[in-house]
């Protein structure tokens, strides 16, 4: 039993310190620190996601709030400022942190004393055995995904439209950006010793970047058979082409010739491989003259056709989620590298374009 | 003669609170900052070694499917460093 | 493989995570006590290597002696290995980045100094342009 002990020793222990990261994080004034802060809390929240056994948000986890998240707010604070002028009253920050400790005490009192019940509840279990029954199982098939690792096929097959909706508010945020950011056009030539970082870092960082892209690739392409999936490949790789960009300096790209149209169009072609994905069993159906359903993946009752969910070998494919996860980790990807590329004209250059603008009209 | 799993178990039970005590000191420097490298370099310190206590931990739990976490931290935590220690030379980030 | 095989890749693999405990213990102490940044940097280098490169490469022989853990023990033990590679190269050109930026900033300050050649050259620059 020791061991049980131990387990419950250390989620206790991850989860006070990310409130008290937490609460740091809200009460500091350097916005520089509180980010730090903040990856303290995802740190240790990885770690407590992995002591529940969901390895599947570990991979998510950590690419997105250790290695984008820090990114985006740091870009920000470049634009506009690193200190808060307004400091917290001593009174105010005294009873936030009572607030917050009054609230831990009490919700660890009301589930210790079984105030909401089991945990989990007995209708959540049972539409687990439910889901694990049937993501896949050859023996049903015609209610079966047909893919092993549930998440994916739960965000892909059992709930897909969602994941559209969702593909789609990503792809309307980055066209924000971009229609913001309109007429900003800035180019430079590289200068290996001027720009970017030292000879070391850049050095490592060329031995880094394809590791981080195999990693990516890999959490994308297997997303059907192990923890992974679209989103979090995307993720994952959208921060090689960051590294560059922080490491290199915004120029090593002009030198490559890699430009916001190029991302632009691998961007598009990934979301038009999620619409196409979506449709091609429809599309199918209607040579064939067969019924079907938007967002097909394997056949259903009264729908025949459907995805080849075995490969040669016995391999196994996932039916459409192996198209849905290559083509959602493209447009991810795609669409961070034209934010970033964005977000990373110097300032000064962007104010001196914003504000001649508003001359010239006046 | 004790069985080669049982072993191994045991050595791990008695490890952990061995690493739990690295961890939690490494939490309090992080928390205490004072300045942002300190913050950074704990932070840095305390992934390192999570990475290896997952590892182990994976052997622990007996399921192979945990380990890619292992490498997913590493990997990225240094995406971190590189952040901060961008914008602390430079103030800018693109160039 | 035959069980003497598999009992002395797990010893040799729990020596190397008994080493790398104790260097991280160590680490994390002086990361405490430490007076200020630039001296933590040498907790930090053994906290790394001794405490997280050693003890996956220990990990890795324990997985590859586990015959319990079936097939799947080599998928252990070769990513541990790889996240030990990793370890190794990145922790330390973090840490430079870190101190560089460090310096360059003024974030910490230098303590206990005997010589500071980068910026005795920063201020000749200086004095130059």
């Amino acid at each position: 039993m020791i061991s049980l002990t131990l387990y419950y020793v250390l989620m206790a222990i991850c989860g006070l310190g990310s409130v008290v990261a937490v609460f740091l994080a809200i009460v500091e004034r350097d916005m520089l620190k509180a980010v730090l802060f903040s990856a303290i809390q995802s740190t240790l929240y990885a770690f407590l996601y992995y002591l529940l056994m969901a390895p599947d948000i570990v991979l998510t986890y950590i690419p997105v709030s250790v290695g984008l998240y820090p990114a985006v707010i740091l870009f920000l604070i470049k634009k506009t400022e690193r200190f808060e002028d307004v400091e917290m009253k001593k009174g105010v920050l005294w009873a936030t942190g009572l607030l917050s400790l009054v609230f831990v005490i009490a919700t660890a009192a009301v589930i210790a004393g079984k105030g909401i019940g089991p945990v989990p509840p007995p209708d959540v279990r049972f539409l687990a055995g439910w889901y694990l029954a049937t993501t896949f199982n050859p023996r049903v098939h015609l209610i079966s995904a047909m893919a092993p690792e549930g998440v994916t096929s739960i965000v892909w097959d059992y709930r897909g439209l969602d994941t559209v909706f969702e593909t789609a508010v990503l792809f309307l945020a980055i066209i924000a950006s971009v229609a913001l950011m309109r007429g900003v056009e800035h180019k430079g030539v590289y200068d290996e010793l001027k720009h970017g970082m030292t000879l070391i870092g850049k050095t490592i960082t060329k031995i880094v970047v394809p590791l981080i892209i195999g990693v990516g690739i890999s959490i994308a392409l297997h997303g059907h058979l192990t923890p992974g999936g679209g989103f979090q490949g995307g993720s994952a790789l959208a921060v090689a082409p960051l590294l560059v960009l922080v490491v290199f300096s915004k120029y090593f790209f002009d030198k490559v010739k890699f430009t916001k149209t190029k991302a632009l169009a691998i961007r598009s072609s990934g979301l038009l491989g999620v619409g196409l994905t979506a449709f091609a069993v429809l599309i199918a159906a209607i040579f064939l003259h067969k019924p079907a359903y938007i967002l097909q993946n394997q056949p259903r009752v009264g729908a025949p056709l459907g995805f080849p969910w075995k490969g040669i070998d016995g391999v196994l494919l996932g039916g459409s989620l192996l198209s849905f996860n290559a083509c959602e980790a493209m447009a991810v990807c795609a669409g961070f590298v034209i934010l970033f590329l964005l977000l990373s004209i110097p300032e000064r250059y962007v104010r001196s374009v914003v504000v001649g603008g508003e001359e010239h009209e006046h | 003669m004790m069985s080669l799993e049982n072993e191994v178990l045991l050595f791990i039970t008695i490890v952990i609170p061995i690493f739990l005590a690295a961890f939690i000191m490494y939490i309090v420097r992080a928390l205490k900052g004072p300045t942002i490298p300190d913050i950074v370099l704990a932070v840095d310190c305390l992934s390192y070694d999570l990475a290896a206590f997952l590892a182990l931990l994976s052997i622990y739990f007996r399921s192979p499917i945990l380990i890619p976490c292992a490498i997913v931290l590493a990997l990225w935590i240094y995406a971190l460093d590189v952040y901060v220690s961008k914008y602390l030379m430079k103030k800018e980030m693109g160039e | 493989m035959d069980p003497v095989t598999n009992w002395v890749l797990v010893i040799l693999g729990e020596i190397l995570v008994s080493i790398g405990v104790f260097f991280d213990v160590v680490a994390a102490i002086g990361m405490l006590r430490f007076p200020n940044f630039f001296v933590r940097l040498h907790a930090a280098t053994i906290g790394a290597i001794g405490g997280a490169f050693v003890p996956l490469m220990g990990v890795a022989l324990i997985a590859a002696g586990c015959d319990f853990l079936g097939k799947y023990r080599w998928f252990i033990a070769g990513a541990a290995a790889v996240t030990g590679v990793l370890v190794l190269m990145l922790a330390p050109v973090g840490s430079h980045l870190l101190a560089k930026a460090a310096h360059e900033s003024r974030a910490a300050v230098v303590e206990p100094k005997v010589v500071d050649f980068l910026e005795e050259d920063k201020a000749k620059e200086g004095g130059e342009q």
